[in-house]
């Protein structure tokens, strides 16, 4: 089995009365994909701040490349090559759309002291996102499905071993979808360890290797894509207990006619 | 103050019609003292130190998106190391002028990884108090010289004052230059458009703006002290004089935050009003100062160098902002 990349242990995080996350544990292995998906509020994002350092966990433990990097500043965990993009798109606004990905590779785990080598890394990187026509375009001109491409490539360009996805392909049209579908699959065969946090099912069936479910804050259920989405458990999640019953009723005389 | 945190995108490339007109500018500055005419020396050694001081701004509040309002802090510090330099430790002017370098900059890291902490109009208002705190706690010690003031040793002509603070200008110019092309100055910008988004690329958003503040402080206290020696007698209420505070960041937005040249210009246009206003209407400027700087806000948040970058005075742009900010 590969070596773990990443690794939560009995994460815990509450706000008040209420657990975000409570005791979650997982692994992310080397050049593995992983998805996590939940219905909203399940905690997913807060899983993501927890692991890369945005928010400190009440209880437990994040391990990184075997190092213990449990309440770490967020530039740390960065610069250590744990990246991470954000659900609602942080893109440097006044800053072209090079400018942005040079940020990434200037700093992060590649940590680039000339100004040349990172601007050739950042050129790599719109190629490979396909924004290279639009390097020049300030950030405020991209539309969302680039401003999401540009998240990716500034985390891209920070050379990271592991890259956590919050919802990259959320309110995408299917086209652009199928896109940043192969798009994960080509940072994928690139070496990079990603974890897809994602509510578009289409994807993470195609992209994942192994799914993690949460819900209110706990993992219910985790496997292969296959198997998870036909788990009970995941159901009631998703749909309800009612809808549940229903599906395991139309399972078992599935079986009978057979 | 929207434009205040609106940088250029080409600012940082020197096109050949820039050079030209710099060598000039450059040219006809050094040539000024020629003609002899000390009325005119002194208003330029003015706006010099205010373009030092407004470059000084430019790197908090123009590249990293801070607006400090409490900067005569720093030019107060600088003044009075010169001063306590001079006439307490009976040193020369060069070394005095280096405590007055050195003494802001090491307050504003040591004060900077406190209220840096502070975002928005937390930060403003902190830096205010700093600025005002700093003047009163002057004003009453007496190794100060108390409210009486310092007299400092004559200094040479007035050709000399005004040549070192246009070396100070070349110089806060020549700091902004290269900041703004090297991988610090990208890290103030990252913070700049978004600190949270910036910490997670792996920067540590907390040295790099403390080390911004520094220099800002630096610049700021270099212009103080070349001051003190120059004018040879300060006191709390003028070098902490809360007018230097908001001149200072008026001229940035005026001429174009987080540009190269923008601050100068803008210490040139301002400055250079305050001495035809000042002198025609005493009792008028201060509101005709008000009046353009809300024109600025409304009518280009982006300076002159936004204006002159866009090549067209944007009507459509004026209605909008009129829109935003309910006018």
């Amino acid at each position: 089995m590969k070596d773990v990349v990443l690794r939560a242990e009995n994460l815990k995080k509450t706000f008040g009365a209420l657990a975000a996350t409570n005791d979650v544990s997982f692994e992310l292995r080397e050049g593995e994909i992983l998805g996590l998906i939940g219905p909203t509020g399940a905690g997913k994002t807060t899983l993501v701040n927890l692991l890369t350092g945005v928010d400190k966990p009440s209880e437990g433990r994040v391990e990184f490349g075997g190092k213990d990097i449990t309440g770490w500043a967020p530039h740390r965990v960065g610069s250590t090559g744990l990246s991470r993009t954000f659900q609602v798109v942080k893109p440097f606004l006044h800053m072209s759309v090079q400018e942005n990905v040079t940020v990434g590779a200037l700093f992060g785990q590649g940590q680039r002291k000339s100004m040349n080598t990172a601007r050739e890394r950042a050129d790599e990187v719109l190629e490979l996102v396909e924004l290279a026509p639009k390097a020049d375009a300030p950030a405020a001109s991209l539309t969302l499905q680039d401003r999401k491409r540009l998240e990716l490539a500034k985390a891209l360009a920070a050379d990271p071993t592991a890259l956590l996805l919050d919802e990259v392909m959320a309110g995408l049209h299917a086209t652009e979808i199928e896109n940043a579908i192969s798009l994960v699959r080509r940072i994928g065969e690139g070496g990079v360890s990603v974890v897809v946090i994602e509510h578009v099912m289409k994807a993470i069936m195609q992209l994942c290797d192994r799914i993690i479910v949460l819900d209110q804050g706990a993992i219910i259920a985790e496997g292969e894509p296959e198997q998870v989405v036909r788990d009970p458990a995941v159901i009631r999640a998703y749909l309800g207990e009612r809808w549940a019953e229903r599906m395991e009723q139309d399972g078992e005389e599935n079986r009978s006619e057979a | 103050m929207a434009g205040m945190v609106d940088r250029l995108r080409s600012s940082g490339k020197l096109g050949i019609a820039r050079i030209v007109l710099v060598s000039v500018a450059l040219v006809s500055l050094l040539l000024v003292p020629l003609s002899g005419n000390d009325y005119w020396l002194r208003i330029l050694t003015f706006i010099f130190m205010f373009a030092i001081m407004a470059e000084g701004w430019n790197v908090i509040g123009g590249l990293t998106g801070y607006t400090a309002f409490g900067q005569v802090a720093w030019f107060g510090m600088g003044a009075y190391s010169v001063a306590i330099g001079m006439t307490k430790w009976k040193l020369s002017f060069w070394p005095s002028l280096g405590l007055a370098c050195l003494v802001p900059t090491v307050a504003a890291a040591i004060i900077g990884l406190g209220i840096l902490r502070l975002r928005g109009h937390y930060f403003a208002i902190s830096t205010l108090a700093l600025g005002i705190a700093m003047g009163e706690l002057i004003k009453n010690l007496d190794y100060f010289g108390g409210a009486s003031g310092l007299s400092l040793p004559i200094g040479p002509s007035f050709t000399y004052f005004y040549y070192l603070m246009l070396a100070g200008m070349i110089l806060s110019v020549l700091a902004v230059w290269a900041i703004s092309r090297s991988r610090f100055g990208y890290a103030l910008y990252a913070i700049r458009e978004n600190e949270t988004a910036a910490s997670t690329l792996g920067i540590n958003t907390t040295y790099y703006k403390t080390t911004a503040y520094a220099i800002s402080a630096l610049l700021t206290g270099l212009a103080g002290g070349i001051y003190a020696y120059w004018t040879s007698f300060i006191d709390a209420p003028t070098v902490f004089s809360i007018v230097f505070n908001v001149d200072m960041v008026v001229m940035v937005v005026l001429g174009g935050a987080g540009t190269i040249f923008g601050p100068v210009i803008g210490a040139f246009i301002l400055e250079g009003l305050n001495e035809v206003l000042g002198s025609t209407f005493l009792e008028l400027h201060a509101i005709i100062f008000g009046a353009v700087i809300v024109l600025i806000v409304l009518f280009m948040p982006e300076g002159l160098s936004g204006l002159v970058s866009q090549g067209r005075f944007s009507v459509r742009k004026f209605v909008s902002n009129l829109k935003t900010y309910k006018v």
